[in-house]
C-alpha cells in the first residue's frame, strides 16, 4: 500500500503564466513550453505547470511526495496528467521563492527517475476571471497538486 | 597590523628555505662569493610583463613598486577602466559556461574550459580577464630584475604563468585561485648570472586585511631553474569575512594580488611586492533570492551583469524583439508617452547608464507591476487612450497571448513606478514562460541580488539587459524540447555491469559495474535472478544497491545473473548483466571459517548472527554415571543460509543416529548402560555435498562394575620420560582403586596408584583418584592426582595384561595436554578402547 511521506501546501504566484518546481541539484532542463495542448511540462530537474490565467495570481499549490503511485485523488480536480522527471537531489523548491522564514521545499526522496503526476482544477474560473491586475483578488481559484514518487519501472 | 605580523612570518620561513635551497654556510662554488656580492648591494625586484599568445613579451617590464607619481597613478585608473570595458566586452553569458547548480571550486583547474579566457587579450593583461562571475584568469611572465645600488640593471629572470581564479555559490564566502609555471618557460636575459639561484616565492594575498579579508594556503617557492621544472598547480583562498558587510545581504568587496617575494643569499631583500593589478571580488550572505544552499557567495565584481535575449530564438521570440524595441526609440511602444525613457540597457563598458535591480514577488512593488502593466495591456485606468491597441493583446484562445512587460515585473523599475517608462506587449504565451524561466535562471547564475529599500548603494546589484540579432543568448538550454512525444533529444546511459565472477555462499564478492550518462547523474539499480542449478529460496543482497560499485552476497551456491540497470529519468533504463557463479562452503563445527582462504572469496561476516561453533555439550572428559542421560549439542556455521543440514551422531557403542539439524545446532540425548570411555562423533552434512564434523570423549563409571588390582613392570621405553627421552628401565606399578559399597562415585572412596622409574627419580603415588572406570571387557582407567602438581590416567587390560600410565603436571591443565611428564605409549588416544596399553613384563593385572 503507497504511503504520503510528505505534503507542502502554499499560495504561489503564478508569474508569466506558469508555476514551477525546481530541484538545485542538478542542471534545470525547463521543457519546450509551446505545446499549447499541454499544461503540464517536465524537464530534468524541473516541473512547470501552465495556468489558464492571463494575468498573474495566487494558486493554491499542494506538493506531495509518495512512496509508490498514489491511489486516484477523486472527482475534486478537472485535469490530470502524468509525467515522467529525474532530480538531481529530491529537493524541490516551488518558484516562485519566498523569503525567509517561509518554506517551500519538498524532500521528494533520493535523486533518481521519478514519477509525476499532477491535477488542477479552477482552470474555467480563473480564465473567465483573468484578466485582472489585482495579484491578489483571485487568490485559490486555481489550484494545483503535484505528486511524485521513485520510477521504479525505470530504476529496476 | 596583522598584514605586517604575516610578512614577519613569512619571512622566517623564507629565509630557512632559502638557506636550504642555497646551502649557506659551504664555501661558494664561485669565484663571487657572498661578501663580494653583499658588497655589489644587489636587489631584485619583482616584475610582470604581459605577453603576446605566444608567449613573446608585449610590453616593456615594469617594477611594481617604481609608479608612485600622480602620472603613474592616472595610468593605472585609466588602464583599470579599459580593462573594465574590455572585461565586460568579453563577458561570456553564464548559461554557456556556469551551470545552473550551486558553483564550487574544482580540486584542480579544468584547463580545456579555462583555455578561450588564457588566449583573450584581457586574460594577458595585468588585469587578467573576468570571464564571467565565476571565473577569472590571467596568464602572463612574472620574474625578477637584479639591480645595482645606483638602480641599474643588470639582468632578469622570469617564467610565464597562468592563474585562474574560481568564484562559488555553495554557501562559501571565498574564492580559490589557482597558478602555475609553463614547463619550460624561463627565460634569462642581461647579466642574469646571479639570479639562477635566486629564489621566487608566490601567494595570493588581499590588499587590506582590514576588510575582512584573509588568505590562506602555502606559499609557492622555487628557483627560477625549480619554475622551468614544475608545472604543478599551487592554490590559495582568499576569504571574506561573514560578520559586518554592507545592508542586509553583508557584502563586502575586496581587493586581492599575487604576492611574489624574489631574493638570494647576499642581496639586498625589498621584501614582499605585488604584481599585476589587484583583483575585485564581491562576497554576501543573501537572505532573499536564492536557495538555502546558496545563500552565502564571493563572485568577481568586474564584469557588467547582463541578462541576454536573441531575437532569433524562435522558444523567446516575440520577448526578445518587445525588449529590442523598448530599448531603442524611436521604436514605438505602449503605453504612449513623449520622451519616454526606459531602463536596463546593456552598453558596453558603462555601468553608469541606468540599469534593473531585480525585485521579488513576494515584495509590494512587484504587485504594482503587475497591476500597472495588466491595466496597460487591457487599456485600463490610467492607460484608458495610451494603453496597448486592442488587438494587439489577444489572452483568450487560440491566441493565448500574454501581457509581456519591460523592465520586468522582476524589477524596481518595472511598470509600478508610476512614470509610464516601460512597456507592454501582447506576446505568445509560451514564450513569455520560456522567457520568465530564463531570467529566473539567470538571477540565480549571475548572481543577482535583490532590491530592498534598505540596501545602501555600495551593496547594489545593478545589472541590464542584452539583445541579440544572433542566437547566442544559450536559449536552447533553459527552454529544451518536452520530454514527452518522442522529440526528446536527450541520449540514454551507457551501463555495464562488470566482469563475469566467481565468489562463495556467504561471502562478498565485488562487483564493479559502471553508469554514465552524456547529460548528467544516472540513477542505477541492481537486481539478480537464481539460475536453475540454485536452490529453491537462494538469494543475494546488495550492500549498495543503487552504486555501480558494490558488494553482493549470496546465501547460496549456484549462479546467479546479476543486473545492473541504468535510468536517467528521460529514456527508457538500460541494463547489463554478467553472472555470478557461488560456490558451496562446507558447514564448519569445529572453528569458524576454519580453512577459508583469502583468495576463495572476501572475508566479511556472514548474513546473520550465528551461535559460536563447536561441540557445547558434553565437555571433553565430562564424568557421568552409566545410565544417566548425556546430552550433545553441537553447534555450527554455514555462510550458504540457504542450506539445509543433516546430522549423524556416533555414541560409540555400537549405536548411531542420523536426524535433521535443528537450525546450525545438532541436538540428541543418550543414555550409556555400561562403563567406558566413549568418544561421540558429530557429523554435520549440507545439501550441497558439504560436511564437516568433531568429536567429544566422556567418562561413564558404575560403582558397582567392579575393581581392579595391579601389580608388576614393564620395560619404560624410550621417549615415555619427557625429562630424559633416553631413559629406558623397569617401570614398577602397582594399584588396586575401587569404590567401595556405599560410594555413589565417581570417586572411588579406597585404593592407590604408584609408578617409579628404575633408575631415575620419576616416582608417582597417587593421592587422590577422581573416577574408576571398570569396563565389561576387562579394561580399567582410573584417573587421578599425584600430589598437588600432577594428574594421571592409569590404563590396565586383563587378559592379556598391558598397562599404561600418563602422566602430566595440572598446571597444564585438568585432563591430558600437549605437554605430557610421562607415557609409555606416546601418541596412542585417551579413550580405553584405543588407548594401547603395554605389555607388562612381570606381575599381573586383575579385574575383580
Amino acid at each position: 500500500m503507497p504511503r504520503r511521506i510528505a505534503r507542502l501546501e502554499m499560495d504561489v504566484l503564478v508569474v508569466r503564466g506558469t508555476i514551477s518546481l525546481f530541484d538545485d541539484g542538478g542542471e534545470q532542463i525547463v521543457p519546450d513550453l509551446n505545446d499549447l495542448d499541454q499544461w503540464l511540462f517536465t524537464g530534468d530537474n524541473a516541473i512547470v505547470a501552465a495556468s489558464a490565467g492571463s494575468t498573474d495570481h495566487f494558486a493554491a499549490v499542494a506538493i506531495e511526495a509518495w512512496d509508490g503511485e498514489p491511489p486516484g485523488s477523486g472527482p475534486a480536480w478537472e485535469v490530470q496528467a502524468d509525467r515522467t522527471l529525474r532530480l538531481g537531489s529530491g529537493d524541490l523548491e516551488v518558484h516562485p521563492l519566498v523569503p525567509p522564514p517561509g518554506t517551500q521545499l519538498l524532500r521528494a526522496g533520493p535523486p533518481g527517475p521519478y514519477r509525476l503526476r499532477a491535477y488542477t482544477a479552477g482552470r474555467a474560473a480563473i480564465a473567465a476571471l483573468t484578466p485582472n491586475p489585482d495579484i491578489y483578488a483571485l487568490r485559490g481559484v486555481e489550484r494545483f497538486l503535484f505528486q511524485l514518487w521513485p520510477d521504479s519501472h525505470r530504476s529496476a | 597590523m596583522q598584514s605586517g605580523k604575516r610578512g614577519a612570518l613569512r619571512l622566517c620561513a623564507v629565509f630557512a628555505a632559502a638557506a636550504v635551497l642555497l646551502g649557506v654556510g659551504a664555501v661558494p662554488a664561485t669565484a663571487t662569493s657572498a661578501a663580494a656580492v653583499q658588497d655589489e648591494a644587489l636587489t631584485i625586484e619583482p616584475f610582470f610583463v604581459p605577453i603576446e599568445p605566444d608567449g613573446s613579451p608585449a610590453a616593456e617590464p615594469k617594477a611594481a613598486t617604481s609608479e608612485s607619481s600622480a602620472a603613474a597613478e592616472k595610468a593605472i585608473v585609466a588602464s583599470r577602466e579599459q580593462a573594465v570595458r574590455r572585461d565586460s566586452l568579453s563577458y561570456s553569458d553564464p548559461t554557456v559556461l556556469a551551470a545552473s547548480t550551486a558553483r564550487t571550486p574544482p580540486v584542480s583547474p579544468n584547463e580545456g574550459e579555462v583555455e578561450p579566457c588564457w588566449d583573450s587579450d584581457g586574460g594577458r593583461s595585468e588585469f587578467g580577464r573576468v570571464y564571467n562571475r565565476f571565473l577569472w584568469c590571467q596568464r602572463g611572465r612574472m620574474g625578477g630584475t637584479i639591480f645595482k645600488s645606483k638602480g641599474v640593471p643588470l639582468g632578469r629572470a622570469s617564467f610565464i604563468f597562468r592563474a585562474v581564479a574560481y568564484g562559488r555559490d555553495d554557501g562559501n564566502r571565498s574564492v580559490k585561485v589557482f597558478m602555475r609555471a609553463e614547463k619550460d618557460s624561463v627565460s634569462y636575459e642581461g647579466s642574469s648570472s646571479d639570479l639562477r639561484s635566486a629564489v621566487l616565492h608566490l601567494w595570493a594575498d588581499c590588499d587590506d586585511w582590514l576588510s575582512g579579508c584573509s588568505s590562506g594556503g602555502a606559499t609557492a617557492g622555487n628557483t627560477f631553474g625549480g619554475w622551468d621544472d614544475d608545472d604543478s598547480w599551487h592554490s590559495w583562498t582568499v576569504h571574506s569575512s561573514e560578520v559586518g558587510g554592507s545592508g542586509p545581504d553583508a557584502v563586502r568587496r575586496h581587493l586581492w594580488h599575487f604576492k611574489v617575494r624574489t631574493f638570494r643569499v647576499g642581496s639586498f631583500d625589498p621584501g614582499p611586492q605585488p604584481i599585476a593589478r589587484s583583483h575585485t571580488i564581491r562576497c554576501d550572505s543573501a537572505t532573499m533570492g536564492f536557495p538555502k544552499s546558496r545563500s552565502k557567495a564571493c563572485i568577481f565584481d568586474d564584469v557588467i551583469p547582463h541578462m541576454q535575449y536573441s531575437v532569433q530564438n524562435p522558444k523567446v521570440e516575440e520577448v526578445a524583439r518587445h525588449i529590442q524595441c523598448a530599448q531603442n526609440p524611436p521604436c514605438l511602444t505602449w503605453p504612449l508617452k513623449d520622451g519616454k525613457s526606459i531602463p536596463g540597457k546593456f552598453v558596453d563598458g558603462n555601468r553608469d547608464v541606468p540599469g534593473l535591480h531585480r525585485i521579488m514577488e513576494s515584495q509590494p512593488e512587484y504587485g504594482k507591476n503587475s497591476y500597472q502593466k495588466t491595466q496597460a495591456c487591457n487599456r485600463g485606468s490610467p492607460y484608458l487612450s495610451l494603453g496597448l491597441p486592442a488587438g494587439m493583446y489577444d489572452p483568450t484562445p487560440p491566441l493565448k497571448q500574454q501581457c509581456d512587460e519591460y523592465p520586468f515585473a522582476s524589477t524596481k523599475e518595472g511598470a509600478g513606478v508610476g512614470d509610464w517608462n516601460f512597456s507592454v506587449m501582447g506576446v505568445n504565451g509560451r514564450q513569455n514562460s520560456c522567457a520568465g524561466a530564463a531570467l529566473g535562471r539567470y538571477y540565480k547564475d549571475d548572481r543577482i541580488l535583490v532590491w530592498r529599500e534598505e540596501v545602501p548603494a555600495d551593496a547594489l546589484d545593478t545589472y541590464y539587459v542584452r539583445i541579440n540579432d544572433n542566437n547566442e543568448d544559450g536559449g536552447d538550454d533553459y527552454c529544451a524540447d518536452q520530454n514527452e512525444g518522442g522529440g526528446d533529444p536527450n541520449q540514454p546511459p551507457t551501463v555495464n555491469a562488470g566482469a563475469d565472477m566467481t565468489g562463495h555462499e556467504g561471502f562478498a564478492t565485488t562487483l564493479t559495474g559502471s553508469a554514465s550518462d552524456p547529460e548528467g547523474p544516472v540513477a542505477v539499480h541492481w537486481t539478480y535472478v537464481p539460475g536453475a542449478d540454485t536452490d529453491q529460496g537462494a538469494a543475494c543482497h546488495f550492500s549498495e544497491p543503487y552504486s555501480p560499485v558494490t558488494d553482493v552476497t549470496c546465501t547460496d551456491d549456484g549462479t546467479f545473473t546479476l543486473t545492473l540497470t541504468a535510468s536517467d529519468g528521460v529514456n527508457a533504463a538500460v541494463g547489463d548483466s554478467a553472472t555470478l557463479t557461488v560456490r558451496n562452503v562446507d558447514p564448519r563445527v569445529r572453528k569458524l571459517l576454519e580453512g577459508m582462504s583469502a583468495a576463495e572469496g572476501k572475508a566479511q561476516a556472514p548474513l546473520a548472527e550465528v551461535p559460536t561453533p563447536g561441540i557445547a555439550s558434553p565437555r571433553p572428559w565430562q564424568v557421568y554415571r552409566a545410565g544417566d542421560p548425556v546430552t550433545l549439542t553441537a553447534n555450527f556455521t554455514d555462510p550458504g543460509l540457504n542450506d539445509t543440514h543433516e546430522c549423524v551422531v556416533d555414541w560409540d557403542d555400537g549405536r548411531q543416529e542420523t536426524f535433521e539439524a535443528s537450525g546450525l545446532t545438532c541436538e540428541r540425548t543418550h543414555t550409556y548402560q555400561h562403563p567406558g570411555m566413549y568418544t561421540i562423533k558429530t557429523r554435520v552434512d549440507d545439501d550441497d555435498t558439504g560436511t564437516d564434523g568433531d568429536s567429544v570423549m566422556v567418562i561413564v563409571y558404575d560403582p558397582d562394575a567392579g575393581f581392579v588390582t595391579g601389580g608388576g613392570f614393564i620395560d619404560s621405553p624410550p621417549g615415555a620420560l619427557a625429562e630424559d627421552q633416553q631413559t629406558t628401565g623397569k617401570g614398577h606399578f602397582t594399584f588396586n582403586p575401587m569404590y567401595h559399597k556405599a560410594d555413589e562415585g565417581p570417586a572411588p572412596g579406597g585404593g592407590k596408584v604408584s609408578f617409579r622409574v628404575e633408575g631415575t627419580a620419576f616416582d608417582l603415588d597417587s593421592r587422590s583418584m577422581e573416577w574408576l572406570v571398570v569396563a565389561p571387557d576387562g579394561k580399567i582407567a582410573v584417573k587421578g592426582k599425584a600430589g598437588d602438581a600432577y594428574g594421571f590416567v592409569l590404563y590396565g587390560y586383563d587378559e592379556p595384561d598391558k598397562f599404561r600410565i600418563v602422566v602430566w603436571r595440572l598446571a597444564d591443565g585438568p585432563i591430558p595436554g600437549n605437554d605430557i611428564v610421562y607415557d609409555n605409549h606416546r601418541g596412542a588416544g585417551y579413550d580405553l578402547d584405543v588407548a594401547g596399553p603395554q605389555d607388562i613384563r612381570g606381575g599381573s593385572i586383575n579385574v575383580h
